[in-house]
């Protein structure tokens, strides 16, 4: 073992070597233990916090597919035809589940069929059989999925926001901040909108101002915030007056009322907008109606229409176009159509889930063809891809036997999707149970699915992931939990 | 010795920890003894204005039961609160022409000409949609920085202008001043009418003299120097007071 690694403090897959302890180790220890007493002592603790961690390159896109969504359709479907037909529908009262993938035969290009692509199974409604539109399935070896993740929740909003924030709500009151912004937060973000949203809530509980997510309803209303309003004053040097009152012009009297700090994220969100308008940024998101080579590029592999700016598709393009033109280091977007199908059946809820899912592969496969810019390749990866991390998630997901409606309910075991930059691909994490698909148990030591002990994967164990993922630390985001180690690349 | 260098720098290192950790072990002597905070009036007399009939006085929270802080914390204004405390204050509020969605137009959107922008822009600006979420987001965000500023803009252009036309009916900005007053030819006026948009437009007294309206009165100075006008800087003044966290917050 070289002498660097016996010194290196952490995380460690080898054991220690014998006569452990050296003294540079010994003097290293106490005199970081010196560091952060004083840190902690003199009121520092971000200032300690950010100087442990590692600032990282990353991006991150958040997929939001709002509703519920039936993951016996898409992540988590079951075979109707192995073990000696266990999943058919004739056996739904031992196993609690019943497919009815049958409906899908011949139904506006659907089939029956589970989607196999190297250990992955998707559900049926994850391709259409004569579409010519980007299949998720192709970068099976990207992508890794998450299977019995316990919501411990059927409310919509607490669901999501638990995703969001990866923490349980208090009612449905979200607690913490979005892990959008802190990991915005943790990499120091330096590009022009650490963290963009497109219709997904934010949330800032610790992080200061500057990383909280720029939200918006729609298309339109983003190049509206982009945009110089048609009220700004004529003369920039008047704009310049305002702008430096803004910073400077408010009584130290009104200080008194900042003790909680909501002047100074004001005045940094403030600040922030200006610095955005300045820079122009609007001109990168008018491929809906633009009538350039690249804006028409971006709608044929989007497969939208011109103006079309509502759809998943456009939703999934702003992404993209907000990490590839360096806009954004951290993007949330609702990229599904609303999923909450209590009184349809497999048809209704893949007509409505399906668009979500192709605009998620066509963000994966526009990700996937783009070459990363040189900086961004010198440090390892040609693409995007290999640099942006995706997570697809919904707050629940549809209960496995069908209601009197013939629709399904919320259930509360969920699955979700991770795929690009630090995921260990063509994986499936967890599992839902046989019978009624309960969350199943995970031992995050062996990183087996197992029948006693363990314990259900949650949202935190996801998020934890997906941070380290990056190496960025889960303990900043106050997240206990540990990260599904076996989804984690190299 | 080589050990001898690496002794000293672990006694120092030692030494260092002791006395970062622990320093003061005696807890302040306010954290032994329970608090009696008596709650203080505010001073009535230079709270309301000259002639405003009496309130009710809320008392304070004590510290003790508030994390350490006196009275709530402050809040950003909500979107409806947005809307009501422009037009309160100016008269007005963001009106511009908007593409919204139709479903019973060719084209599928519809050009309004005159769309209430705070209305149309609500569900950016935090209002809930019952939908997916039922809690309204007041989050001193980026985005409302932004269309707050439009807002105001929008608001204080349409104000100014009426105040202009509006011969002796009643003012909202220019309310003790004309638009031929400078601040060489009637600082007096200026600063009164400084005093009173405080008032209107963040409920604080604040006298003509007081230094606390320096700011805008340098701002008043820059926008109306030549080739600027003082139209021009009333519009940058209410824009000012609009956007202020006085303004934005309660």
């Amino acid at each position: 073992m070289k002498h660097d690694d016996r010194t290196r403090i952490g995380l460690s897959k080898g054991s220690p070597p014998k006569g452990a302890l050296s003294r540079r180790t010994l003097l290293r220890s106490v005199l970081t233990l010196t560091a952060a007493g004083f840190a902690s002592r003199l009121g520092f603790p971000e200032l300690a916090r950010a100087a442990a961690q590692a600032s990282s390159t990353r991006r991150f896109v958040f997929c939001y597919f709002p509703g519920g969504w039936d993951q016996l359709l898409f992540l988590d479907p079951r075979d109707t035809e192995a073990n000696q037909k266990r999943f058919d529908d004739e056996n739904r009262s031992t196993n609690l589940t019943e497919t009815r993938y049958g409906t899908l035969d011949g139904y506006n290009g659907f089939s029956s069929r589970l989607v196999t692509a190297g250990n992955l199974v998707f559900g049926p409604a994850t391709e259409k059989v004569n579409s010519s539109a980007p299949k998720i399935t192709k970068y099976y070896q990207k992508i890794a999925i998450v299977r019995g993740i316990n919501m411990g929740t059927l409310g919509h909003e607490v669901g999501y926001r638990y995703f969001l924030t990866a923490k349980f709500p208090l009612g449905s009151t979200a607690r913490g901040t979005s892990l959008a912004t802190e990991a915005a937060a943790q990499m120091q973000s330096t590009v022009p909108l650490p963290s963009l949203s497109l219709r997904v809530e934010t949330y800032n509980e610790h992080r200061p101002g500057q990383y909280s997510s720029m939200r918006v309803d729609s298309l339109d209303d983003l190049l509206m915030v982009l945009e110089r309003g048609k009220d700004m004053l004529e003369r920039d040097p008047v704009e310049d007056a305002l702008s430096e009152y803004a910073k400077t012009g408010a009584p130290c009297a009104v200080d008194v009322y900042d003790r909680r700090g909501l002047l100074t994220r004001m005045r940094g969100s403030d600040a922030t907008a200006r610095a955005t308008l300045a820079s122009k940024l609007a001109d990168k998101f008018r491929f809906t109606t633009g009538n350039d080579p690249a804006s028409a590029a971006i709608r044929q592999q989007y497969g939208l229409n011109r103006g079309e700016a509502g759809s998943p598709g456009a939703r999934a393009a702003f992404a993209a176009q907000a990490i590839k033109q360096q806009v954004a280091q951290c993007v949330s977007v609702a990229i599904g159509t609303g999923t909450d199908t209590h009184f349809t059946g497999n048809v209704g809820h893949a007509d409505l889930l399906y668009p979500g899912i192709t605009a998620l592969a066509a963000l994966i496969d526009d990700l996937a063809k783009s070459p990363a810019p040189p900086e961004l390749a010198r440090l390892g990866g040609d693409t995007w891809l290999d640099h942006t991390t995706l997570l697809a998630f919904s707050e629940f997901s549809r209960t496995p036997m069908f209601n009197q409606f013939g629709g399904r309910d919320h259930h509360l075991t969920s699955s979700c999707l991770l795929a690009g930059a630090g995921i260990a691909g063509n994986q499936i994490a967890g599992a839902s149970g046989d019978v009624g698909m309960g969350p199943g148990r995970y031992d995050f030591r062996t990183r087996q699915t197992i029948t006693n002990g363990g314990e259900n994967i949650k949202p935190e164990h996801v998020a934890a992931t997906l941070l380290a993922s990056a190496g960025l630390d889960p303990g900043g985001a106050l997240i206990r939990e540990e990260p599904i180690r076996a989804l984690i690349a190299g | 010795m080589r050990c001898a260098p690496t002794a000293v720098f672990l006694l120092f290192g030692l030494a260092l920890f002791t006395a970062a950790c622990g320093g003061a072990t005696e807890l302040p002597l306010a954290a032994k003894t329970p608090g009696t905070a008596t709650p203080v009036d505010p001073p009535r007399a230079s709270a309301l204005p000259e002639g405003h009939p009496d309130v009710p006085l809320v008392p304070l929270a004590e510290p003790a039961s508030n994390d350490g802080h006196v009275g709530r914390a402050a809040r950003r204004l909500s979107v409806d609160q947005l809307r009501a405390s422009l037009l309160a204050a100016t008269g007005h509020t963001w009106v511009a022409s908007r593409r919204v969605s139709d479903p019973d137009s060719p084209s599928g959107v519809t050009q309004i000409p005159d769309a209430d922008m705070l209305e149309a822009l609500a569900a950016t600006l935090g209002r809930p949609d019952y939908v997916t979420s039922t809690n309204e987001s007041i989050d001193p965000a980026v985005t409302f920085a932004k269309l707050a500023n439009d807002a105001a803009r929008s608001a204080c252009r349409t104000s100014v202008n009426a105040d202009l036309a509006a011969g002796n009916q009643e003012k909202h900005i220019l309310r003790y001043v004309t638009a031929r007053d400078t601040l060489a030819s009637n600082p007096t006026a200026i600063h009164r009418n400084f005093s009173y948009l405080a008032l209107r437009f963040w409920g604080r007294q604040i006298q003509p003299e007081s230094t606390e309206l320096d700011a805008l009165a340098r701002l008043f100075g820059k926008v109306s120097a030549p080739p600027g006008t003082t139209s021009e800087a009333w519009r940058a003044v209410c824009i000012a007071m609009a956007t202020d966290p006085q303004f934005l917050t309660y």
